[in-house]
């Protein structure tokens, strides 16, 4: 095992029971905010360090496996639930790289009306759409944004494009982080070709080369604090053993979930009364269509398309072909019914949308010390679901679906447009709405007023010093688009600012 | 990478495998199966936080038991009923009005459902068959942009600092 890991990454086998360590600048988490911001600021000559509680993987590691690998990349075995009505269930990724390794490549600039609405509404510095755009260049630049070959496109996505030009909506080809994705549509599994641009190929390599050390396998229980300057980490080797980081300063990049648990399990209090509050998740909902001929969507790139008709409402509709052990968990159906779905796997275009949210919830200190993030959805929220859940199977049906499986709990299968019209006019009760997500945002929201936000404009913790948060705890709102790219330019943005102004000097 | 092992409590193997046997419509029984992936389930259910393994795995124990309870059942765990019988008990827990029963229902199902359509043979037995697939693209992609891959692989770790000295 430590003969596979690179030079600079150390895992339990290296460093034994017990961690101690005094560096310069400490990283907490390693995917699309710790990653960049470790990059940056190792190329700019700083003593970083980044832990994480993951393992370090491998391209090579990466198999079309669904069960094997949530076991292993993803945590909690993706069985992370927020606790509401209805239950939202979310996956983080659990590795080097962290969720990056495991999501879809989709690499899209924030909104230029989300960015101008944070400038107005939350009085973020220099976030206005001309201010960003060089940050969002040098992240496209290292994690190669482009649109796919055309040789990877796949059947599913074909339809779902088809369907949507049949209804004259707006469709277009998704930009993806990627180098000549081959189309293994094995994304959420990592990517066995390495095309997949993720921080595990770009932006950890790039740490690495600048001198950043990786210590994988520790999962960090406190922060320490003196007075009100953060001086570093307390954690566990997982598996067992002590840690003890001291540190100039601190980034914490653990993700809206954790994130705000460590700053609370740590005992920081924010003037703003909001830390782990305004938590956004963009739920999704899925439909399983039937067609009379193979779709084969595992041939071939994942999300090739959105269907952006809906955009200015919030909803985006996707294509996501998943593996057959990953369908049939969420499919609606067991026994006769699931084995009659599963038996036509081929033929099943899986289609998903993702909503951009008014709702939000909270992540609370649960016992020992995790995560219990609670929300529930507005019932404003669940009418617009339940709506563009609708007009998804109206596409799927346009594109030539023969049947579609029940889409809320409690209703039959679809046979046709009519079904579609005759549910538009059922009450669905939230309880039959089956959510998941993969886009948790805005606990730790920045903002130019302590009252209101937990960090200022550029990651920095108010009331503390030395402590800054980078990845999507810092959303002001959710981004109605997938927010890895966002997470990048700014970590990029505030690790300038850093860099700049010796900020962590 | 190494997945953890199964820590499904013997007690409940009876009431699993009985559970395979309704999620899969008997399905893993004709292909010998179900001891494998009720062992398999308890594999998946290793990394879930604690308060969620342990309620679906107490859910379990007493929907075994509860089922003794239902007329039909004459006394019998849901274990050790017939398959239709199963069926019928499991459907009424799928549909219960219950919120928290409908839910334990799906969740269990949803890893008893992994823990099968992820197995080698059945996904062969459906037509998914992704290796020869991956290596054939993986392949293509090499052998068609060789030189853009090396030369991507090389700017990311370039130097090309973020601020001027």
């Amino acid at each position: 095992m430590n003969r596979a890991l690179p030079a600079g990454v150390f895992g339990p086998e290296d460093y034994g029971k017990a961690v101690k360590l005094d560096v310069g600048v400490l990283v907490i988490g390693s995917g699309a905010g710790g990653g960049v911001i470790a990059a940056e600021l190792a190329e700019a000559g700083y003593d970083v360090v980044v832990v994480e509680e993951g393992p370090w993987a491998r391209t090579e590691d990466f198999r079309p496996e669904a069960r094997r690998t949530i076991q292993t990349l993803y945590r909690d075995g993706g069985a992370s639930m927020s606790i509401g009505n209805p239950p939202v269930i979310f996956s983080e990724g659990r590795v080097v790289g962290g969720s990056t390794v495991i999501n879809g490549g989709m690499s899209w600039r924030t909104p230029d009306a989300i960015l101008e609405r944070w400038v107005r509404d939350d009085g973020i510095e220099h976030g206005d759409p001309t201010s960003m755009a060089p940050y969002f260049e040098r992240v496209e630049h290292f994690i190669n944004v482009a649109y796919q070959d055309p040789e990877s496109a796949s059947r599913d996505n074909e339809l779902l494009k088809e369907g949507a030009d049949k209804l004259n909506w707006k469709v277009i080809p998704n930009l993806r982080n990627q180098n000549h994705c081959a189309g293994t549509n094995n994304c959420a599994w990592g990517c066995p070709t390495g095309a997949k641009q993720s921080v595990l190929v770009t932006y950890v390599p790039r740490a690495l080369r600048f001198g950043a050390r990786i210590y994988t396998g520790i999962r960090v229980d406190r922060l320490t604090f003196d007075g009100t300057r953060a001086t570093g980490i307390e954690g566990r080797v997982v598996g067992g053993g002590s840690v003890s980081i001291r540190a100039r300063a601190v980034i914490v990049a653990c993700g809206a979930i954790q994130t705000p648990v460590l700053l609370k399990r740590s005992g920081l209090r924010s003037a703003s009364g909001r830390i782990g509050t305004d938590l956004s998740l963009h739920p999704n909902t899925k439909v399983q269509a039937l067609f009379d001929d193979d779709v084969d969507g595992w041939k071939g790139v994942h999300q090739g398309y959105q269907v952006r008709e809906f955009q200015e409402e919030g909803v985006l509709f996707a294509a996501v072909n998943l593996p057959p052990g990953i369908l049939a968990m969420t499919a609606p159906h067991f026994g006769r019914d699931l084995l009659d779905l599963m038996t036509n796997y081929n033929k099943v275009l899986n289609a998903g949308l993702l909503l951009e949210d008014e709702s939000t919830g909270r992540v609370r200190v649960g016992p020992g010390g995790i995560p219990l993030p609670f929300y529930s959805l507005s019932h404003r929220d669940a009418e617009r679901l339940v709506n563009a859940t609708l007009t998804l199977c109206e596409l799927l049906f346009t594109a030539g679906a023969r049947k579609i499986a029940a889409p809320f709990d409690g209703t039959e299968e679809l046979k046709g447009p009519d079904d579609v019209k005759r549910l538009r006019g059922y009450r669905v009760k939230r309880s039959a709405l089956e959510l998941f997500t993969v886009h948790m945002m805005g606990t730790a929201r920045m903002g130019n007023d302590p009252k209101r936000h937990v960090c200022d404009s550029w990651g920095k913790v108010y009331g503390a010093e030395g402590l800054w948060v980078s990845d999507a705890s810092l959303f002001p709102s959710p981004i109605g688009v997938n927010p890895m790219e966002t997470i990048m330019a700014l970590s990029t943005r505030n690790a300038r600012r850093l860099i700049e102004t010796r900020g962590l000097a | 990478m190494v997945a953890r092992s199964s820590t499904l409590p013997r007690g409940l193997v009876p009431a699993m495998e009985a559970l395979v046997r309704v999620v899969t419509a008997g399905e893993s029984d004709r292909r010998g199966l179900t001891a494998e992936v009720a062992q398999a389930v308890g594999e998946v259910l290793v990394p879930f936080p604690a308060h969620l393994r342990a309620g679906l795995l107490a859910g379990l124990a007493t929907f075994d038991q509860l089922a003794r309870m239902r007329p039909s059942s004459r006394g019998r765990a849901f274990s050790r009923l017939s398959p239709e019988l199963a069926e019928r008990v499991f459907k009424a827990w799928w549909h219960s009005p219950i919120f928290p029963v409908r839910q334990w229902a799906k969740g269990i199902k949803g890893v008893v459902a992994l823990a099968y359509w992820d197995h080698p043979e059945v996904r062969g037995a459906i037509g998914f068959a992704p290796e020869g697939w991956i290596a054939h693209v993986t392949e293509r992609r090499q052998r068609d942009y060789a030189a853009d891959i090396a030369a991507h692989a090389e700017r990311v770790t370039a130097p090309n600092p973020l601020v001027s000295k």
